[in-house]
């Protein structure tokens, strides 16, 4: 099978996946105890405005026929209106994504910088003090609700001492850079520990192998053995597990953004949640979903360019 | 020819014979000895709160509100005169509870599931797998809160949601262990014998495959504990007099800078806990799995 085809092969894997999720989706919003009409209309409406909605909603209709007509405007991308606000979940997804989405290539950039150096450093200087230190804090910083990292990180650098904003998203590209650092850094600090011991589990590894004997054993240089023979080999299981995590990204995101308050999606869904807003829920949670595949696939696709051992069967 | 041992290879060799037994292995394990002593040493005080505090968890009292750490008070008070000390170790109770009760019904769920998807194969296979991919898809915690938002806020609920999405993980780890398990001899030799399928998963498959499951499970709780926490801080999981920790950590946000006390210890419990829990994982997967050193 060529690339190609291997590639064509994931999409249409992907076809069952999202209609399941769109399925658990539209039931799942029709499990919530209470109805849809009198969520919109409150309980003193009258019975024929009731019954001109409930028409209009289409749940006058079979089941299957409601599912139809729920993929129809998804196909559209026509999510429905937020009970809250008023306006259609598509203006509100749209704003609030492009938040969301900076915050997670903020986040894999600092989680990049974090765990990169410190998991070579580690494997390294295996048994070291610094590699010591480096695998107890990662404990530390593994079992920290990301919650109480973002509270703690507000009172050291936004209150105690003045270094970045306390909340919000800021206007500009520069005040959205400063807003989405702590956030960010809060991700980040849960996400590098995963990345630091599989960095340096891969090292290590690597560094045992025959192929690294071999240009050790040719008079190589020893940073030539490890840029071009160690690192380079090292490396690959680093990007698919950083793709792998985005849907720890993205749940840490949906955390965070309430902690520093930042208008993403996430922060979307808690209030939507919050508000009982369900069509607000059903449409961030789709929106999860879909951005978890998308992410997956790419990730597939990329490490089937970055070795060339992948075999498409 | 016959090789004779000198005495030096015959203690060499007993020794070996030695190390290879587990137990000999658990009680030289450092992680494991260690994080069973903190998770012993938090549930002892979690069930002996009453005796090692004279305080009252829930009750107000006015007269002391906000105090800074003290010999009466070692962990201060927070905004209702509460004496933090007495919350965290009642809140031992609830977080300890909700950390083990969580991992249940997803470890059993998913421990069967990957058993039948693994060894009958074919069509059960795709289906449970093709369910595992779909729950998969969705970040971990916003299938919890989307399933907690319609299900109503609440610990119990908390479970529920865990228990519908946290199977997959256990699921694909025994799948694949019995897939490689299942092609070995003495599968094979069980079901010349004519052992039926549930005396082979049973008796030989899953006693060599649930390793994994359970080392994995330590680390759960410690997720599951964190996760308890997250919800209560989202307005979704324990509600406001309960010592749960997250909420705790929740109640003391807005008095960080006045008294850090409320929130930071809590938080610090969290800590310890995932800690002990990790180093167990840990320790359970030197002793249980050697090879993998």
């Amino acid at each position: 099978m060529s690339r190609g085809q291997y590639i064509l092969r994931r999409l249409v894997q992907m076809i069952p996946v999202v209609l399941g999720i769109t399925i658990i989706l539209f039931f799942m919003i029709r499990l919530i105890p209470g109805d849809p009409v009198t969520a919109v209309l409150g309980e003193r409406a009258t019975d024929e405005a009731y019954e001109r909605l409930r028409h209009n909603m289409g749940l006058d209709r079979p089941i299957w026929v409601q599912y139809l007509y729920y993929m129809r405007d998804l196909a559209q991308l026509e999510l429905g209106d937020s009970l809250r606000y008023r306006v259609p979940i598509t203006t509100l997804l749209w704003d609030r994504l492009q938040v969301s989405m900076s915050l997670a290539v903020y986040t894999v950039a600092l989680t990049t910088l974090i765990s990169l150096p410190l998991g070579i450093m580690a494997a390294l200087k295996k048994n070291s003090l610094l590699d010591n230190i480096v695998r107890s804090a990662l404990i530390v910083t593994m079992v920290m609700p990301s919650f109480w990292i973002g509270i703690i990180l507000i009172i050291a650098f936004s209150i105690k001492l003045g270094l970045f904003p306390v909340s919000g998203y800021g206007n500009g590209f520069i005040e959205n850079m400063q807003h989405l650092f702590l956030p960010s850094l809060t991700i980040a600090l849960g996400l590098s520990p995963i990345l630091i011991r599989a960095l340096r589990s891969s090292i290590l590894d690597a560094l045992q192998a025959d192929y690294v004997k071999t240009a050790r054993a040719k008079g190589l240089p020893e940073k030539t053995v490890l840029t071009r023979h160690v690192l380079r080999n090292a490396l690959i299981p680093y990007v698919t597990l950083l793709g792998i995590h985005t849907s720890f990204l993205m749940g840490g995101a949906v955390i965070v953004e309430t902690v520093f308050a930042l208008p993403g999606a996430g922060k979307l869904l808690i209030d939507g949640v919050r508000s009982r807003d369900y069509p607000v829920v059903q449409a961030a949670t789709l929106m999860f979903a879909l951005l978890v595949i998308t992410v997956n696939l790419t990730t597939d696709i990329i490490y089937s360019f970055l070795d060339p051992r992948v075999r498409f069967n | 020819m016959s090789v004779e041992l000198s005495s030096a290879g015959r203690l060499a060799f007993a020794r070996e014979v030695r190390q290879r037994h587990w137990s000999h292995r658990v009680v030289r394990n450092r992680n494991l000895i260690i994080g069973a002593a903190m998770v012993g040493t938090i549930a002892l005080v979690a069930l002996f709160a009453p005796i090692l505090s004279a305080h009252d968890p829930i009750a107000h009292d006015y007269t002391r509100t906000l105090q800074s750490p003290s010999l009466s008070h070692p962990f201060g008070t927070d905004n209702f005169g509460r004496d933090v000390f007495t919350r965290v170790i009642y809140g031992g109770r609830i977080d300890l509870r909700v950390g083990i009760i969580s991992v249940i019904p997803p470890f059993v769920i998913g421990i069967v599931l990957g058993s039948l998807a693994g060894y009958y194969g074919g069509r059960i296979d795709s289906l449970i797998m093709r369910g595992v991919d779909l729950v998969q898809a969705f970040p971990f915690i916003v299938l919890i809160i989307a399933i907690v938002a319609v299900l109503g806020p609440g610990l119990n609920n908390m479970y529920i949601a865990v228990a519908i999405v946290a199977w997959v993980v256990y699921a694909r780890l025994i799948r694949g262990q019995i897939l490689v398990e299942k092609q070995k001899e003495y599968v094979q030799a069980a079901r010349a014998i004519g052992s039926s399928d549930i005396r082979i998963l049973g008796r030989h498959l899953l006693p060599n495959c649930i390793i994994a499951s359970i080392v994995f499970s330590m680390a759960d709780i410690a997720l599951y504990i964190g996760l308890a926490a997250s919800l209560s801080y989202l307005g979704l999981g324990a509600k406001p007099p309960s010592p749960e920790w997250g909420a705790m950590i929740t109640d003391g946000q807005n008095f960080m800078v006045t008294a850090w006390w409320m929130s930071a210890i809590p938080g610090l419990a969290i800590v310890v806990t995932g800690i002990a829990f990790s180093l167990i994982g840990d320790g359970l997967s030197d002793v249980l799995r050697p090879e993998s050193r």
